[in-house]
Formats: C-alpha cells, structure tokens, sequence
C-alpha cells in the first residue's frame, strides 16, 4: 500500500483523507476475514484436540482438607472397615456373578471370569487379568458406583485404581504411613475417605471421569467379561448388564480401510484408465462433452447413491452373486479379446470407423450383459460344482446382504469422477511436443503413452488417487445406508463393516455432550480429519512439484 | 498378433471400455431414478381383480392400480396392484402372477381419490346423494361431472375392493380421478398436477403420501443463510491470499490448508458445527441471552443457523479456490494501469478487479450451493429433522427463526428410505425427492460450467489488456 502524494488543495486533502481511510478499513476487513479463515482452521483442529483430551488426562489424586467439605456431605458417607484377615478377600465385582476378585498376601490381585468351556467343558472360573501394584497386604478393594473400576488399598497406605475391564491399573501412590481404620468412597467415585488408626479422618479427591478409554481398551484386543477370548470391541449400546461402553476403534478403522480399499479396487481401474482415454485417444470434440459430465457425475449426491446401493443394489447382487463377479472378472477379458477381433479387420476399416470406437462400445456391452447370464451359470456349475451361496456357506464365508461388494461398487462409482477429472488433468497438461516428439520417431500411439506420457504424468495420477482414497475414507452417507453397519474385523468381500464416518453419523446425536463416548467419537473425527488432511497435502505437494515440472519441460 | 501387441490395442479397448462403463452406470442410475420418480404421478390404470392367493384357492377382490409390471423367469406376467390402505391395512401392495388372477378387467367408473383421512383411496362408486332424496347410482355418463358439480354436503358411498362399503362426506375428498377414462392429453395434465402438488404440500402420512414442501424450502433457506455468511468472507479471504498477503511459504501453506479443507470429509464438519457451534456457541448464547428458558435450550440445540453456518464452513474452500482462480486470470497490466492512473487500492479493487472477477465468484457461490444442497451427512448432527413442526419463516416476530430445526430434501431420502417401515409406498416419494435432489444440482453445476467456459473465452489471451 504505498501511500498517496500529498494533496495541494485543501478540498482535495479531505478527499484524499477519505479515500485514505478507505483504503486503510478495506484493507482490515480484508485482512481480517482472510485471518478469519484462517483461524476457524485452526480453531477446527485445536477445539476436536481440546474435546478429545480429557480422555487421555492421567488420573489426579488431590488431597482435600475436611474443612471444604461440608459437615452435610461428610455425614453421607458410609463407612466400611477394613479387611485385616489379608488371605480371605475375595470380591464379587458385580453383582451378575460372572466376574470376582481375590487377592494373595502379598498384594497381588487377580480378576476371575466366569467363563463357558469349549463344547462339552463346563463352565468354570478363569483367570484373566491381575494386579501387580501393591507389595502389601490388601485391606480393601473398593468397587466404584456406576462403572467397573475398582480401588484397592493396602497395609502400607498404598492405593491403587484400577479399570477391570481392560485390567488396567490406572494409578497408584501412597496415601498415608498410619494404619488405616475404615474407608469410604462417595457415589459419585469423585471423594475418597479414610480413616486412621489415630482417629483422624482424610479425605482425596479423584478425577478419574474416563477410565474405560486407553490406549490399550482403544488399539489392543481386550478380554471383556464374558467373553472366552481377548477380541476388538465396539459397543456403545448401553445394555443394562455391561453399561460401560467398549470402545476399540479398531473395528471401526479397519471398517473405514477395508470400505476404501474395495471402492478403490472398483474405482480405480475404471477412472485412471477412463482419463487415459478420454485425455489422449478421444477427439477433442468429444471430449468437450466428457469432461463436464464426469464433473456434473461427481456432483451426484452421495445419499442417493447410497439409497440405490442399499434398496437395489444389495437385494440384486444377494440374487446374482455369480453373475456379478463373473460379470467383473470377464468384462476385461471381454474387452481384450474384442481389441483382438478388431484388429484382425483390415486398416482401412479402422480408419473409417476410429473416432467412434467409442460408439461401438456400446452394443459390444449390451451383448455382453445379454450373454452373462449363460456364461456365469456355465461357470459355476463347472468351478464350483454347486450354486455359489451354498459353496460360500460350506468354505464357512459370511455373507451378508450389504457387504463389501455392494460398498465397493457404490462408493467406488462415487469416487470415479474425483479420480478421473484430476487424472485427466495430469494426463492432458502433458506438454504437447512431448508426444509428437515421440510420434515423430515413430512410436505407436501407446507406445508413446506408455513411454512418454503415463511416466511424465504418473506422479499427478498418483495424487489424484490419493485424493480419491482420502474422499472414500470420509464418505458417509453410502457406508451408512448399504454398509450394514456391523463393526467387524475382517477383510471378507461378503461382510458388512461399519466405518468411522458411518459411526459418528450414527451415534453422536445420542452421545451425551462431555461423556465418555461424547469424547470417542470426537476421537474418531479427529483421527479422519488429521488422516485427510495429510493425505490431501501430499496430494497438493505432488500436483505442485508436477506443475513446476511440466513447466520446466 | 504382434502389431496386436505393440499397439496395445488391448490397453486401449481396455481404457475405452471403463470409460463407457462409468457413463453407462451414470446414465442408468439417473434413468432409473427418473422412471422410477416420475411414473409414480402417471395415472395408472384401475383393475377390478379376482385373484386367489397362493396358498389358498378361495376367490378374492381387489380394485387397485396397476403400478408395474414385468416378466417371470417361468415366462409369465407378474403385476404390482396398489389397492386402497384401508382395505388393506398397509398391506397396499400387492404382486399377482397370471396364475393367481382370474379376471382382470378395466371399467371405466372405478375411481382413485384423496381423502382427508383416509389417505389415497381406489375403489368403484356405488352412490352418489345430492341431498338426502335424491340420489345417483353409476353408471350415467357425466358421472365424473356430477360429482364434482354437486354441493359440498352430499355424500359419495364407494365399495372397496374387500366388498366392504364405505360412505364419505364430499367435504373431506380433496380430488378425485377416473384413470381409466382419461385421454393421453388429461394423462399429462394429472401427471402435472401431481408433480406439482408433490413440490408444494407438506407430508401426510409419515411420508408417504402428499408432498416435500418442507423439505425443499428448508434445503433452500438454509443454503440462502449460508450464502450469506459465505460468499463475503470467501471472497475477502480469497482477496486476501492473492492480492494483500506477501507471498511466501506462509501464504503458500495458508493456501494449501484452505484448498485442503475442500477435501476434508464432511463428516468433520457436522461433528464440530454439533460440537463447537451448537454446544458451545450455542450454549453460550443462551447463557447470555435467553437465561429465562433454561435448561429448555434455545439456540443450544441443533437449528436452522448452525446449519447454515456448518454449510458455509463447509463450502468456504469452493468459494475461495473459484475466487482465487479468477483473480488469477485477471492480467497484472489491468491492475497496474489502474493503479498508474492515480486510483487507490480500494478502488482498484470495487471498480476494476471485482467486477472482473464476479463471474468466477458466481461460479464459486453456485459450486458451493450444488455442493452444500446435496450434503446430506453433517447436516444429520447439526439441525436437520425427519419432521419439522413449523417452517422457519413465518409472519410471527422475528419471521425468520433461526433456532427452529428445518426438513431438507437429502435427509428426507435417508428417511424415507430407511426409517419408515412401509418401503413400497414411500419408495416412489424417495425416488421423486432424489429425482428433484439432482435436478436441482445437476442444473446448479451446469450454470456454474457455462459461466466459467464463458470466464476462459474471455480470459484466453492473458496478454492482451482489456
């Protein structure tokens, strides 16, 4: 902004002045909005982090002094003796039965389930988790109200809290060195009493609101109760029995991965192949019309074609499984076995017919859906010997009607065009003499696609593919209507799965705000926007190091 | 074989055929979408049926309408029959195969008609009093004329397919057809009228029955609102980052973020309006100002305006990109003659750059509109409601209510689909609604396609000034 020369007249110095100002506050709003932006970008990533990070706050044990606690409050509490007898202490943790806690003398925990044997064993009490924090006697486990945590205090004044569950300790310390008398925990798990030998009463306060969730209960297999083995869980339904969430993301991850990597295995071929074409073998003409179709394609919104896949699709490909597969596996060969036929034709016939190769496509895919029928039927009495359900079902394969084909090919022809239009892009802004260069000393078309092209251009194919994973993480409304939403860990072609994305649509309108789950879930957004955000960045580096490039050519 | 070979003839066929693959599952799912939407407001013809069930040969009646009809692996015909709800007890579609059908004939006098209540009926009139003498039985020829010409009291006795007779006051029967007695022209002239209908009424019967209104007005008022809050701080921040910030790595990083954000799931967006916006703000807000109502929340809740404003975080990236691009294209020498002949930066901006520039922030805003009316995801978390009382405009103080929560068409298609349980009869409403859904947005694209094929005509020589 240089400023402007000195007005000589007063008249015009008021002027200036005005027009000065008027620079000056544009140039604020300006300025401001565009530090706007900027911020509510931040703000975006620091407000998730700053909701995300209670749950991973250590637990704080504060002493309180009695007097803050009011004489009301004090006489709520319920006093319970300690256990001096230190080999006796068994604990039924809750009261279904199924899980219990003893100790040994010389401090250990360990945690039993009740578990049901293997065919024809009787169920019998198992050991599963222990407990190495203290090096005395126990005096007392001391279950938490509401939720499966548990703290356990020894002869030494040594405290501990633990989370049965996932069998974790979550923190211990040292209380005190006198002989402890009597507890009492308040019903809100927040108060911990204790009462010494020599009379006196002491108080702690914990801040523990989130046990459940660690990186362990959120990455590693744990073993919940009930179950016979340690597994990835999610479950946030509160039933009235376990009401304290699982929350494994892994699931959920692998879900959102395994959704992504079979719409790319779809989408991929389709859109990097289709860009080829429509950016090199296809008259401009033509492709004036393409292009903005794909584009007005991408626009398409993504919960009809999710309403498609899940009302239609499914049932359609639960009918004609064979088909289907047999269907995507031939077209190619199809395809190539056409190409063979065609050049079998004399060149002149080619010449004649070359701009609407594409045109004659058409038919060739008509008759081919018009054959499949009698082929696959062909095909699978021949490999499988019997109807393909039934062979599924005797391998011990699941199959589920909205499954990860059904995902693979809706998402996947949602991604086409985001592929395509940035492959084309990459494809097309090859520097023109590049391939007349290479036309010129005599290559086949393909050959200098191959040898010119596709290596010059690779790096920006590779960015829009990366940008078309990164879309098929995030997507939501396809994963959520044709998914089935069954968090599983597999990578089963006939399985359901539930994704991140699915998942928070789901259950964060009945999230409590602050909960535990609340939290989670935000977790979950975070960890899709930072993965998103990073891949959407190498994609950009890439296009612009691609740019500098064909700029230098 | 070997020219074969080295032509890659096999590689081309092959890139040829994904092409015409994908345009080919393009054209079928629009296709389909648009017959399925649309034949649902062509009068079907009336059947009056006799048919058996499957498993028990004992003759029943049906009058229904033919919805559709296709063939059987065995070589017969199969029929869909839509007969009235309340004779069968949402049971209204039905499927017979030749087999099942014993007669099957078309008379002229069967009717379908709305009711107030009762919903869609279709069935054959048996009566029809004027007045408490006089009375009409069927067949007269101007039968459909009488009825409509007689007073508001009489009343219309109908016998329904079940045998069961029903009499209805001619007040509460909002219209009525004769299918079977229309001419192709009159076809049309009631396929209009529905489609048109569907667009201006609200929803009867949980969906399946009336219209999306709501839904759409919602969809358009809440990308209005977002508009307005998105297109002055896009544009200002796209002014921002091509004309006042120094360029530089840092620039260049704010740049890259902000085109990244377009990539970012929108998903994380619904999660923070909910989070940030609506617990937060929104929380705030009635902390401050509508204390008197807590803990019932005002604007703590998910509503229209956190809708909006999730929307315009959402779509500020497309706004941005476009406005960038098209200062882009505007030559160094027009700013800089500007600017030579004594004009301020400010005017520079207002007069020359600007309106230079307004195509391809049109372009921008009808980018960011297409995008943000076919969101449908964070809008679940943020406001967005299967059923909403009232519309958020109305003639009560202050006439726009930001805090209400608002129908929108893409949220209706989820619902519809998937949360209501008789799926044969909202089924043809989804696919109508998904129909206007991308009509809507194909039309929105194709404008901003034309005015940025019209921006590069008259941007392609950047040498020349203007």
């Amino acid at each position: 902004m240089r400023p402007n020369p000195k007005p000589k007249q007063a008249k015009q110095s008021a002027f200036q002045t005005w027009r000065r100002c008027r620079d000056a506050v544009m140039s604020l709003m300006i300025r401001s909005s565009g530090y706007t932006v900027v911020i509510s970008l931040l703000l975006m990533f620091v407000y998730l982090g700053y909701q995300v990070f209670p749950i991973f706050k250590p637990i704080q044990v504060t002493p309180i002094e009695t007097e803050r606690l009011s004489e009301e409050h004090r006489s709520s509490f319920q006093w319970h003796p300690v256990n001096l007898d230190p080999s006796a202490l068994v604990y039924r943790l809750a009261e279904n039965q199924r899980s219990l806690l003893t100790t040994t003398s010389d401090g250990g925990i360990q945690q039993w389930f009740w578990l049901m044997g293997d065919a024809g064993t009787p169920a019998s009490f198992q050991k599963v988790h222990e407990f190495t924090s203290h090096r005395a006697p126990i005096l007392a486990l001391i279950p938490e109200s509401q939720r499966r945590g548990f703290l356990s205090l020894d002869q030494q004044g040594h405290l501990a809290i633990h989370y049965a569950p996932t069998g974790e300790t979550l923190w211990s310390g040292y209380l005190t060195n006198e002989p402890i008398k009597a507890y009492s925990l308040s019903s809100s798990n927040q108060i911990l009493g204790v009462r010494l030998a020599s009379g006196e009463t002491r108080y702690w306060h914990l801040l523990n609101p989130h046990p459940q969730i660690s990186i362990t209960s959120l990455l590693h297999k744990v073993q919940y109760e009930g179950r016979n083995q340690a597994e990835w869980v999610w479950q946030s339904a509160p039933s009235a029995e376990y009401h304290d969430g699982k929350y494994s993301i892994v699931p959920l991850s692998i879900g959102t991965l395994k959704a992504a990597f079979f719409a790319m295995l779809f989408a991929m071929p389709l859109a990097i192949m289709g860009a080829v074409y429509t950016a090199y073998f296809m008259p401009t003409r033509l492709r004036n019309w393409i292009k903005p179709s794909v584009e007005l394609m991408e626009a398409l919104p993504t919960v009809v074609i999710g309403f498609i896949a899940g009302i239609y699709l499914a049932p359609l490909i639960e009918a004609y499984l064979v088909q289907v597969l047999f269907g995507l596996i031939t077209l190619p060969l199809y395809l190539v076995l056409l190409s063979w036929l065609w050049s079998i034709f004399p060149d002149s016939t080619h010449y004649r017919l070359k701009s609407s190769l594409w045109v004659l496509l058409i038919p060739a895919l008509v008759a081919f859906v018009w054959a499949l029928p009698y082929a696959s039927s062909l095909f699978e009495s021949w490999v499988f010997a019997q109807d393909l359900r039934q062979w599924l079902a005797h391998h011990n394969i699941d199959y589920a009607q909205r499954n990860g084909l059904v995902i693979g090919i809706a998402m996947g022809f949602a991604i086409i065009p985001t592929i395509f239009s940035l492959a084309e892009d990459a494809l097309s802004s090859v520097p023109k003499h590049l391939t007349e260069g290479a036309l010129a000393l005599g290559a086949t078309p393909w050959q200098s696609l191959q040898g010119v092209i596709l290596p010059t251009a690779s790096a920006g194919i590779f960015s829009a593919i990366i940008i078309g994973f990164g879309r098929a993480l995030g997507e939501t409304m396809i994963l959520l209507m044709a998914s089935g939403n069954t968090p599983l860990v597999n990578m089963n072609l006939f399985e359901g799965m539930r994704s991140l994305s699915a998942n928070i649509a789901m259950e964060l309108p009945e999230a409590q705000a602050g909960s535990t789950h609340y939290r989670v879930l935000l977790l979950s957004v975070l960890i899709l926007f930072v993965f998103t955000f990073v891949l959407n960045t190498l994609a950009a580096l890439i296009r612009q190091g691609l740019k500098k490039r064909y700029q230098q050519l | 074989m070997n020219r074969w070979l080295s032509g890659g003839h096999a590689w081309i066929w092959l890139s040829a055929g994904a092409l015409s693959v994908s345009l080919l599952l393009v054209a079928i799912l629009i296709g389909f979408i648009a017959v399925k939407g649309l034949s649902h407001f062509w009068p079907a013809p009336i059947f009056d049926v006799h048919y058996h069930e499957q498993d028990d040969p004992s003759m029943q009646r049906l009058i229904g309408q033919r919805i559709s009809y296709q063939s059987t692996d065995q070589g017969t015909q199969e029929y869909l029959f839509r007969r009235s709800e309340a004779q069968a007890a949402y049971q209204d579609f039905i499927w017979l195969t030749d087999a099942q059908i014993n007669t099957m004939t078309q008379r002229p006098e069967l009717m379908t008609l709305e009711h107030r209540t009762f919903g869609r009926l279709i069935a054959e009139p048996i009566l029809l009093r004027l007045s408490p003498t006089s009375t009409i039985t069927p067949p007269p020829v101007d039968w459909p004329e009488q009825i409509k010409t007689a007073q508001k009291d009489a009343q219309l006795t109908l016998l329904l397919g079940n045998g069961e007779a029903l009499t209805l006051n001619l007040v509460d029967i909002l219209e009525i057809h004769f299918p079977n007695q229309l001419s192709w022209v009159e076809k049309m002239q009631v396929f209009g009228k529905g489609l048109l209908q569907f667009m201006v009424e609200s929803p009867r019967q949980g969906g399946t029955e009336g219209g999306i209104f709501p839904a759409l007005f919602g969809t358009v008022i809440t990308v209005l609102i977002m508009t307005v809050f998105v297109t002055p701080i896009g544009v200002m921040a796209a002014v921002y980052l091509h004309e006042y910030a120094r360029p530089g790595w840092i620039t260049q990083t704010i740049r890259i973020a902000v085109y990244n954000l377009a990539g970012t799931p929108s998903i994380v967006f619904g999660v923070f309006g909910l989070a940030f916006f609506v617990y937060t703000l929104g929380g705030s807000i009635d902390q401050l100002f509508y204390s008197e109502s807590l803990p019932m929340p005002t604007f703590g809740t998910p509503g229209l305006i956190w809708v909006s404003l999730t929307l315009a975080l959402l779509t500020l990236p497309v706004v941005i990109v476009s406005t960038e691009e098209g200062l882009a294209r505007i030559p160094k020498s027009v700013r800089e003659g500007s600017l030579a002949l004594g004009a301020s930066h400010t005017e520079t901006l207002w007069r020359i750059v600007l309106p230079l520039t307004t195509p391809a922030i049109l372009t921008g805003l009808i980018l960011a509109i297409a995008r943000a009316a076919g969101e449908v995801a964070p809008l679940m978390l943020v406001g967005v409601v299967k059923l909403a009382p009232e519309l958020p405009l109305d003639a009560e103080f202050p006439f726009l209510h930001l805090d209400r929560k608002i129908m929108h068409l893409g949220y209706h298609i989820f619902d519809l689909a998937f949360q209501t349980g008789r799926t044969d009869a909202s089924l043809p409403f989804v696919f109508t609604t998904a129909l206007l859904l991308i009509l809507l947005i194909i039309l929105l694209n194709l404008s901003a396609i034309l005015l940025r094929n019209r921006l590069r005509v008259r941007f392609q020589d950047d040498k020349k000034p203007i």
